[in-house]
């Protein structure tokens, strides 16, 4: 595949920073090379010098002097060697993408950074942008100082539907459809990674929902072209990924191997399984003959629809707070922000079961007063 | 000042989070609140308990159960509070800004994540930036993308020379572009390359000519505490009148450079812009390296502040002082360089050889056959 069709010219002017290139061949180097080329502080001057992490399961992570080191130094911008190598093999384990020997990977600062770069290496003001809608909030925050025009896919309980993303495609001539069909034996659906046979398919993975969100560690797979230009700005901005939140992550699951990683993913899990079925409770027992909503079959949001009301938008901002109960408005996740929104958003990662049941009787009072509000607006018109 | 004039497009386009807004909820809550907005994952679920640091000398850090957590989640976008508030207590000591009251500070990605956002905020392709010459090449790389238009300043043993910055803002106000001036970089301590620094009067008289031009001064100082006479001139910080100084700090050379955290502090219409474009990308700044530098500083106090400074100061010194002398041996007659007064460089010019043609494909074709090599 091509790629400098999707890059901006900002991205096509990126040039590798001399210095990062040089301090990245370090690597490689004899004992016998005199560095003197990267400003690299003497890590002897650093205050910590060891350090130890207990885990939730009693075992604990020693950071001896060297491994601190490691944790306070500069390092490579595509990501701590060691951690590199473990998340490609995990990512290979997973994925097997069909094209692995073209793509690359690097560690970002959360996967968001990533995803911002990402974008900010292709969009220009003005160029259309296909998302599914309701579109996560982060993304349209990324998008919008570029004024795209947006071609929102409407969903389904499995998203995207594939007949609306053709008809808004098809003012644009393809010259081929592809259909690829995988057979891949996983507990969880195959990933456009796994099925990306033109190498078209840049994937953002995080630890912030399973490890740790405040260490800010994610990382990017992609054709090596593309994943080169995230470098690129990723040298001359943050420089790399937070190091000792590298170093503790690439020690984790070391510690863990493959068996402890899925041993704990599966406890996530289970965890979240259990609050999702707390949270339908919840909404049962409350917002039955007031809201509508699908079942979510993972992550940690009910998206809830309230057919009774106009738009939920300041509803919540102006007058759920009387009501002790804040969820997203369904708004901040369309595209085009001027139309009303029937939708809202509840996270039911946090929040305790009685919680639960406290915010959708909260929030069922919330939407009967609006109801009565919107039905006397209406009438004094 | 009004600020809008010196906002890019994109950046004047840039609008806060509606999680964000939702948030200030929390400011006056009642405790009854239930809070379903922001898709925070469950820290129970994350698979540290405790952690220990060791510091040199010996001393243990333990952090206690919350501030693990904190390290541990979503923080705000600006930095975690409490070093925030470190932070600016320790800028008010060091600097005394004259328009204290009116100027705040955010915790960055490394001060070089600030700089990056602080050039996506101001920079249009048709304005002008100052910048010296020669620069920081990172610096350089970070316009090579943006592609605005440069104005390059030579420098003597002092940095910027003044007569010839403005000669060069007024050939750029007349050159008929539509960009106006809109900032100048420097490093005003131990400049990167030169590793020259700015003297006060040299320093008053590019503010004063900042001010006439109506620039943004980018003040990017990671090398203050890198002195070695225990000299400090006052920063550009120090003498901003107007609220057009946004100044970046690091803990690079003095804490760690890869716990990725610098500082930036400035004008809020302008922080603002730096902000935003962070909540968009990186969220917030590694908030377990905020935690341990946080801890690390109350633990110090200022007496152990200084005094790890003063340790950096006598180690850096003894490594200029070795340098020097190896030049002396083995480059006198061959090179030319002035004794940096701080910092980690020396800038070296061999008078006798003519550029041949690229000079960084020459530099890296031999480094790289060096390191293939060995």
């Amino acid at each position: 595949m091509k790629y400098s069709r999707f890059l901006t010219q900002v991205s096509r002017n990126r040039q590798p920073s001399l210095i990062r290139e040089m301090t990245n061949l370090l690597a490689q180097a004899s004992p016998e090379l005199v560095f003197m080329a990267g400003g690299l502080p003497n890590a002897q001057m650093f205050p910590f010098q060891a350090g130890s992490i207990t885990l939730k399961d009693g075992r604990a992570l020693t950071i001896h002097p060297k491994l601190m080191m490691d944790c306070l130094q500069y390092g490579p911008t595509p990501g701590y060697p060691p951690l590199v190598k473990q998340l490609k093999d995990l990512t290979q384990q997973l994925h097997s993408p069909p094209r692995w020997a073209e793509m690359d990977l690097i560690v970002t600062a959360g996967s968001q950074d990533g995803l911002c770069k990402a974008l900010e290496m292709m969009i220009s003001p003005g160029d259309y942008v296909v998302t599914q809608e309701p579109c996560y909030t982060g993304t349209l925050s990324i998008l919008k100082p570029y004024k795209p025009r947006y071609l929102p896919i409407s969903g389904d309980q499995n998203g995207m539907c594939p007949e609306a993303l053709k008809a808004a495609l098809s003012k644009w001539k393809p010259e081929e459809v592809q259909d690829t069909e995988k057979d891949v034996p996983k507990d969880f659906p195959p990933s456009f990674l796994s099925m990306d046979v033109d190498c078209r398919v840049i994937r953002f993975d995080s630890f912030s929902k399973i490890l740790s969100s405040g260490l800010r560690i994610g990382y990017v797979t992609g054709p090596k072209p593309l994943v080169e230009r995230i470098v690129l700005h990723a040298q001359v901005s943050l420089l790399h990924a937070p190091a000792m939140s590298q170093v503790l992550v690439s020690e984790l699951l070391k510690l863990w191997g493959d068996e402890g990683f899925f041993k704990h993913t599966d406890a996530v899990q289970a965890f979240y399984l259990d609050q999702r079925n707390a949270m339908l409770e919840a909404a049962e027992k409350h917002l039955s003959d007031l809201c509508e909503w699908a079942v979510p079959t993972g992550g940690m949001f009910l998206w809830l629809k309230v057919p009774k009301i106009h738009d939920t938008w300041d509803m919540i901002l102006e007058r759920a707070l009387t009501k002790n109960v804040i969820l997203v408005p369904g708004k901040a996740f369309m595209c085009d922000s001027s139309k009303p929104c029937q939708y809202m958003r509840a996270a039911f990662s946090i929040v305790s079961p009685e919680n639960m049941d406290k915010g959708c009787k909260n929030l069922a009072e919330l939407i009967r007063e609006e109801m009565v509000l919107q039905e006397s607006n209406a009438s004094s018109d | 000042m009004d600020y809008s004039k010196f906002i890019s497009k994109l950046s004047s386009r840039r609008k806060p989070s509606c999680i964000s807004e939702l948030r200030r909820a929390l400011d006056n809550c009642s405790p009854s609140l239930v809070w379903l907005a922001s898709g925070m994952p469950n820290p129970e679920k994350f698979p540290f308990r405790e952690m220990t640091v060791t510091l040199e000398g010996g001393k243990k850090l333990t952090l206690s159960k919350e501030t693990l957590s904190a390290g541990l989640q979503y923080g705000p976008s600006h930095g975690y509070l409490p070093f925030r508030n470190q932070l600016k207590r320790m800028v008010e000591q060091w600097h005394a800004p004259p328009r204290w009251a009116e100027s705040d500070l955010i915790v960055t990605v490394g001060n070089q994540d600030g700089i990056s956002k602080a050039l996506d905020m101001l920079l249009d392709p048709e304005d002008f930036i100052v910048v010296p010459d020669p620069c920081y090449s990172d610096f350089l790389c970070m316009l090579s993308s943006l592609a605005p238009q440069i104005v390059a300043v030579s420098v003597d043993d002092q940095g910027m020379r003044p007569d010839i910055l403005q000669s060069a803002l007024e050939k750029a106000i007349s050159s008929g572009s539509t960009g106006i001036p809109k900032a100048l970089y420097l490093v005003p301590n131990s400049c990167n390359p030169t590793g020259t620094n700015m003297g006060e009067e040299r320093r008053q008289e590019i503010y004063a000519i900042a001010q006439q031009y109506d620039l943004i001064i980018l003040e990017d100082d990671p090398y203050c505490f890198l002195q070695f006479n225990d000299k400090y001139l006052p920063s550009f910080l120090s003498m901003d009148v107007d609220g057009r100084v946004l100044r970046f700090d690091s803990f690079s050379k003095v804490v760690s450079s890869g716990l990725r955290i610098g500082f930036v502090t400035g004008p809020p219409p302008l922080l603002q812009g730096i902000t935003l474009h962070m909540q968009a990308s990186c969220i917030c700044p590694p908030m377990l390296s905020q935690v341990l530098i946080h801890e690390l500083l109350t633990s110090w106090g200022d007496e152990g502040f200084k005094k790890h400074i003063s340790d950096i100061c006598q180690f850096y010194k003894e490594q200029r002082d070795a340098m020097i002398q190896a030049l002396k041996t083995h480059l006198t007659g061959i090179c030319e360089w002035i004794v940096p007064e701080g910092g980690i460089f020396v800038w070296l010019k061999n008078p006798h050889v003519m550029q041949p043609c690229n000079p960084w494909n020459y530099v890296l074709q031999h480094f790289i056959r060096a390191v293939a090599a060995s």
